[in-house]
């Protein structure tokens, strides 16, 4: 999905669709998100919003705070109905792309299909999507440059033969190329391989020196090798990391123990939601780096037994805070990280340290509440309210999907 | 005319189901001889939702529609997915405005539901989107308002 946050924006705002949109980060901080028309205002992607600001202005670009919710939410409706529509199951990549296995489709429907996929989200969801069809993985998000290059394909791109890949290879930078960062790119193109289509021509045994078997496994698929499966089942994460930038600076104890309590909760909920046990926390405060006293520190605990309780989450993570927090620092970010992830049933008895009577039926309890009347309502007291470290979203749109105070209100005349 | 009609495919996602609960732990004592003809709880959802990845909520504004039923502050069940056919009340956005009327593709109109409105032309230039196919208002009855009810 192209400007998937900027899309998002304008799925209930029929009357902004023929707007410029970007999306800023967390704290207003910088644009994380733009679209076509922001792009040829000659905005600028991760530049900060507050020296762009003057020019989205002039140029008569609408300016959102990034509303994860409203994201969140159009992605995994996108996500549930594309699974409804294809034979096996999506594999969901990002909040904004997934790979699908078109193996069971016939070759001479692909195209007729694909585009099939394309209107059933645009109708259903509001969303434009791109749909690239190639042998390999790498080569059918090559293809998605080919949808955002050539408004001739309507969105779908089926590369099927050699001869295809190899005319887009030949016309997509080697930067854009999936997997391939800043870095290589700047190896590779010192050594003259400028396109994808050159990269696709690197020998094995050049791309194992380089950069091992990653990079071989990225030559042979661009060269039309399926290398890479596709996993419509994701492994359970092995880290669940919650952590923000605050709002304003702070300087006492109890609001970066609120925050960090908060954090803890939500990386909860993360941990329940693919029926995990964790059996290591740790949390993290620092200053920003461009204060004049910086600080930054970090302790972690191992939890005997694992536990997927927010009450012991959030103490221990509060725990550790006191013993990081320094007086007379102005701390600008906090986070709490769960670490060594095992499925629940893995869980250990640990005589010395008792698990908290009914502590499963609680959670569901809070995380059902929470899932009904928006993420919350049920908070533990430690949590405090939203005040200090919750952050500026000063142009934030509304909730539209997930909370019953901001649906969408509708003029009948 | 331009009218982009929704919903060439129909699905089902997700469907939520509430699973029965016993009435009798589990753990000891004798069963409750109503266990083994609990049909389950019925869901709203089931119910009043076809499509539940395609449905949305909004809050009904205005008086024109008082005669299907829909009152100001109703609370509207919109589909995205259902096939829109003539009679159906549907919410289009009409030059970048959502509202609400009776789709009448045959006249090439939008009608309201009230006798004080007049049916909206859709003229040949006017840019005409379904938004979705409204399936139910529900409407509050309780005196003194919705209170916490939603």
């Amino acid at each position: 999905m192209r400007s998937f946050y900027c899309s998002c924006e304008k799925v209930f705002r029929p009357d902004i669709r023929d707007q410029g949109v970007v999306v800023t980060s967390n704290n207003d901080g910088v644009v994380v998100a733009l679209d076509d028309k922001a792009k040829a205002a000659g905005i600028k992607k991760f530049e900060p919003y507050f020296k762009q600001r003057e020019l989205i202005e002039r140029a008569g670009v609408l300016a959102f705070s990034s509303n994860y919710e409203l994201y969140g939410e159009v992605s995994g409706r996108i996500m549930a109905t594309l699974a409804e529509l294809v034979p096996n199951g999506i594999e969901v990549y990002s909040i904004d792309e997934c790979f699908v296995d078109f193996s069971a489709v016939p070759r001479a429907e692909l195209k007729a299909f694909a585009a099939m996929l394309r209107d059933s989200i645009w109708q259903q969801q509001g969303i434009k999507m791109g749909v690239s069809i190639a042998p390999t993985k790498t080569l059918a998000k090559l293809g998605q440059s080919a949808v955002k290059q050539y408004a001739q394909l309507e969105g779908v791109c089926v590369l099927e033969q050699a001869h295809q890949w190899q005319w887009l290879g030949a016309r997509v930078d080697v930067s854009e190329v999936w997997g391939i960062g800043r870095k290589l790119t700047a190896k590779l193109k010192a050594r003259a391989l400028r396109t994808a289509g050159d990269l696709a021509l690197m020998s094995q045994a050049d791309a194992r020196a380089l950069q091992g078997v990653t990079l071989v496994r990225t030559v042979r698929e661009l060269q039309g090798e399926p290398c890479i499966d596709i996993d419509s089942q994701p492994q359970p994460k092995q880290n669940i990391i919650s952590s923000r930038s605050f709002g304003q600076k702070q300087t006492g104890l109890k609001p970066l123990q609120e925050a960090v309590s908060h954090y803890a909760v939500r990386a909860g909920v993360k941990l329940r939601a693919q029926s995990s046990l964790c059996f290591r926390l740790s949390a993290w405060i620092q200053t920003s780096v461009h204060d004049a006293q910086p600080y930054a520190d970090e302790l972690s605990v191992s939890l005997p037994g694992g536990t997927a309780d927010s009450r012991v989450l959030s103490r221990t993570a509060v725990a550790l805070v006191a013993k990081l927090y320094r007086p007379g620092y102005r701390y600008a970010k906090a986070g709490v990280a769960l670490h060594d992830i095992r499925p629940e049933r893995f869980a250990q008895c640990d005589l010395l340290a008792p698990r908290p009577e009914n502590s499963a039926r609680l959670m569901g309890v809070m995380d059902g509440v929470n899932q009904r009347f928006g993420s919350g309502a049920i908070m533990l007291a430690r949590q405090g309210g939203e005040a200090g470290f919750a952050m500026k979203r000063a142009m934030k749109s509304p909730s539209y999907l997930t909370r019953w105070q901001e649906i969408p209100r509708i003029r009948l005349g | 005319m331009k009218i982009n009609p929704i919903g060439f495919v129909s699905v089902s996602v997700g469907e939520r189901r509430l699973f029965p609960l016993y009435l009798s732990r589990v753990a000891a004592g004798f069963p409750s001889p109503a266990d083994d003809y609990l049909d389950g709880g019925l869901d709203l959802n089931e119910h009043l939702i076809a499509h539940p990845a395609a449905t949305y909520f909004a809050r009904a504004e205005g008086d024109s529609m008082i005669e299907l039923g829909i009152f100001s502050d109703d609370l509207l069940i919109i589909d995205r997915a259902a096939q829109a056919v003539d009679g159906d009340v549907v919410v289009v956005a009409i030059d970048g405005l959502l509202t609400i009327k009776v789709l009448d593709l045959a006249h090439s109109r939008l009608l309201p539901a009230n006798k004080l409105y007049r049916p909206i032309e859709i003229s040949a230039e006017s840019q005409v989107d379904i938004e979705g196919v409204v399936l139910h208002a529900v409407h509050h009855l309780r005196a003194g308002g919705r209170g916490a009810c939603l």
